[in-house]
């Protein structure tokens, strides 16, 4: 799987590059090479926050979907912006957004609830 | 006496300039953030029978791709020029990262020292280090060493000695790279490497959380990582003028009212000429003792913006504010130089040399001068002080203003002349690391010595002027009718219309396009020039009054650090004082004019040395370009302002 693809708190293998990009190279030279092991400590906006025992990188999303990497635990421990394997919300943005979207469709049916358990109460007083 | 050069190459925030500093008693700017070194930077020192010449590299992660300018500077270098030896400094940390630049050196067939670098963090993270082992498998001198204490620095010396009269060039007969094709070859090198640290790096225990994994849970966090962000340049801004406004005042008081006056009448006891007493007086300690009266504001600055620096927090902010920069086409890195052009806009617009885009780095020099450096908060603070009863308010209003107007620029230029995708963004996150107050002083006095220079210099030269076109032609009685009067009064209709039509302003405002702190000492000389002392001066007196203000200054430092809200002052009480400067200033500006004045400096890039390095980064029709929308946008923000608050 893509690294960009691996959620907060997985520990990742990292397997290969895709493309031969003057970037990827940098990106090897820097730390981030063939068989390195990452803990994807947060996804924020379009960047992920790499840690192993004693570095940390920030990675864009465009680069993570060029390293491929293995999966080797996942953690599920809760952070900050979790996301789920395959699903398009892979990013804290995303995840805050969807999790406000719920909490109103929460809101509003619990609004309906009480709607309808003032209704049975108070019949006379809702409208016909 | 023979000479050793020795090239100081490593990756990017391994330390170099902490063990140049060491080697050869140099003060050069150090930071915890990778690209500090932009530059190629020389020291040197006399070891036995040698003059040893230290060149510290910008830290470069390989020689296979160059893609920044910093880069180059240090591959041009390795491949060009001519050097001794190869002094080699490594993170022990991070051995194995940085052995697989070693392994390129190796290539280069010179004689190599490697400096084990950071040997405390090592320990202090579970690694057992064979520095031994490692001197044995490459055949050269291998030292341990700690660059910020200073540790087992100094055995390198004798030991790029040895290494230079033995020509002790690394052999490791694994490296025999030339029969393989190029993909082959990395990722034997990256086996090599992997070997290599094995061999020599062993983790005796895995310590607990680090301090860096517990900060970074607060400081990275999606949301509280903004509110710490906010407290933290909240309260920087805070300690800066609770600490710095009384003792600026004092300073300025102390110049004034007993120096100036005290050296004005030992002149004349000793029989100076008139014109002699009142140049000294006017031009030295009228102008020039404005500007040194902000030495205590410069230096609280420095120090909390070296401690951001040295702590490791920049790169942070560079991940927060990723989220938004991306949005207007630019990576979170580019917010480390717009940070460090709150300091000097000079060395900002040198540190983009990291980016890798050109695009992107002209798109951030044009941002850059819209920071307010400290040379603007000289004439902020003094202003906001004078006029207003919350000047930190005011001064973080502007601050504001400032950066709303860089991201404007940047959205404009992105969606017209500088038109490109997002690039990508990767960065190495260092550890925390807390300096020593040895080391904060030092970069701190290094940042003084500079402003102290300059005002030596520059602004003493521009502030002599200044006084001498207000005292000619010969025999002049009014100063409208000196050279600086007409030469004021010809460009008044210009800045009439932003309420600052006044000749004086406008005499100020020329020459202040040399040193921005020059607005200051030149409305010093004109209105000290102008002024008439009617006091009786007694020394003892005066002396006395001094004392009594130096203490209630520190009183009001102690009472505003209690307050956790901003300081306010009371104009009322000032309004009375009409003799000393500020009296004058108040008298000479209404308080449109003022904020029209503060956005004019804030907003028109009038400092020659930034136009300078605009041109030598970008290019010339970049600085020539942005001259001329910045004093465009000056003029109509400006103009905005004063009819909205007249």
């Amino acid at each position: 799987m893509k690294l960009s693809e691996a959620c907060c708190g997985d520990r990742v293998i990292i397997r290969d590059f895709e493309g031969d990009e003057e970037i990827l190279k940098k990106i090897s030279a820097m730390g981030l090479r063939k068989g390195s092991q990452f803990e994807v400590c947060l996804r924020c906006g379009r960047n992920l926050l790499l840690r192993n025992h004693n570095s940390q990188f920030i990675l864009s999303r465009d680069l993570a979907d060029k390293i491929k990497v293995e999966v080797l635990n996942i953690e599920g421990k809760p952070c900050e912006a979790p996301c789920l394997h395959g699903d398009e919300q892979s990013n804290c943005e995303d995840y805050l957004k969807n999790e406000l979207t719920n909490e109103h469709s929460r809101l509003r049916a619990r609004k309906k609830r009480g709607l309808g358990i003032f209704k049975k109460v108070c019949p006379f007083l809702s409208k016909k | 006496m023979k000479k050793i050069r020795v090239a100081l190459v490593g990756n990017p925030n391994v330390g170099k300039t902490s063990i140049l500093n060491h080697l050869a008693g140099t003060n050069l700017m150090i930071g915890n953030w990778p690209g500090v070194t932009v530059e190629k930077r020389t020291g040197s020192t006399f070891f036995q029978e040698y003059e040893i010449e230290f060149i510290d590299l910008p830290g470069i992660y390989t020689l296979e791709e160059v893609l920044s300018e910093d880069e180059k500077i240090t591959a041009e270098f390795l491949r060009s020029e001519e050097f001794d030896v190869l002094l080699n400094v490594v993170e022990t940390p991070r051995l194995e990262r940085d052995l697989y630049l070693t392994t390129q050196l190796v290539e280069l067939r010179k004689p190599m020292v490697i400096a084990l670098n950071m040997i405390d963090e090592a320990e202090k993270l579970g690694y057992s280090v064979d520095d031994k082992r490692l001197s044995d498998l490459l055949k050269i001198a291998v030292v341990k060493t700690v660059g910020r204490t200073g540790e087992g620095v100094k055995a390198l010396l004798p030991a790029i000695v040895e290494t230079y009269e033995k020509q002790q060039i690394p052999q490791l007969e694994t490296l025999s790279l030339e029969t393989l094709q190029p993909e082959d070859e990395r990722e034997k090198r990256l086996f090599l490497v992997k070997g290599l640290s094995a061999e020599v790096l062993q983790r005796v225990f895995l310590p607990k959380r680090t301090i860096t994994e517990f900060l970074d849970n607060l400081f990275l966090h999606p949301f509280f990582g903004f509110v710490f962000l906010f407290i933290i340049l909240y309260v920087t801004f805070k300690l800066i003028f609770d600490i710095s406004s009384p003792l600026v005042d004092f300073i300025d008081g102390f110049i004034q009212d007993f120096i100036s006056p005290l050296v004005l009448i030992s002149l004349e006891n000793l029989g100076a000429s008139n014109f002699i007493s009142r140049m000294i007086s006017e031009a030295v300690f009228g102008g020039l003792g404005m500007v040194f009266s902000f030495v205590p504001l410069i230096f609280v600055t420095y120090f909390f913006l070296t401690f951001l620096e040295t702590s490791g927090y920049l790169p942070r902010v560079a991940f927060l504010m990723d989220r938004f920069t991306h949005k207007i086409g630019l990576h979170g890195q580019s917010i480390i130089p717009l940070i460090l052009g709150f300091g000097c806009n000079v060395p900002a617009i040198l540190a983009t040399r990291t980016l890798q885009d050109r695009s992107d780095r002209l798109l951030i020099i044009s941002m850059i001068p819209f920071m307010s450096c400290s040379a603007r908060l000289v004439v902020f603070g003094f202003f906001a002080i004078t006029f207003f009863e919350n000047p930190l308010l005011i001064i973080l209003a502007l601050y504001l203003v400032g950066i709303f107007l860089s991201l404007f620029t940047a959205v404009l230029l992105r969606k017209s002349l500088l038109r490109k995708a997002l690039s990508h963004f990767v960065m190495e996150l260092p550890p925390y690391r807390f300096p020593s107050l040895r080391v904060l002083i030092r970069i701190v006095l290094l940042h003084l010595k500079s402003f102290i220079v300059r005002a030596g210099t520059i602004i003493f030269v521009i502030s002599l002027i200044i006084w001498f076109s207000l005292n000619l032609p010969p025999g002049v009685e009014r100063l409208e009718d000196s050279i600086a009067g007409k030469i004021g009064k010809t460009l008044s209709p210009l800045f009439e219309p932003i309420g600052l039509g006044d000749w004086r302003i406008t005499t100020s405002l020329i020459p202040a396009f040399l040193a921005r702190e020059a607005i200051l000492t030149n409305l010093g000389v004109i209105l000290k020039a102008e002024r008439e002392e009617t006091e009786a001066f007694d020394p003892k007196e005066r002396l006395a009054d001094q004392g009594r203000n130096l203490l209630s200054a520190l009183s009001e430092i102690i009472s505003s650090l209690l307050s956790p809200l901003p300081k306010k002052l009371s104009l009322e009480d000032e309004e009375e004082e009409t003799s000393g400067l500020k009296g004058e200033i108040r008298k000479l500006l209404p308080l449109p004019s003022v904020l029209a004045f503060l956005f004019f400096v804030l907003i028109y890039n009038s400092c020659v040395a930034t136009v300078v390095a605009m041109w030598r980064e970008g290019s010339k029709n970049l600085a020539l370009g942005f001259l001329f929308y910045s004093f465009l946008l000056a003029w109509f923000v400006s103009y905005i302002v004063y009819k909205f608050f007249s």
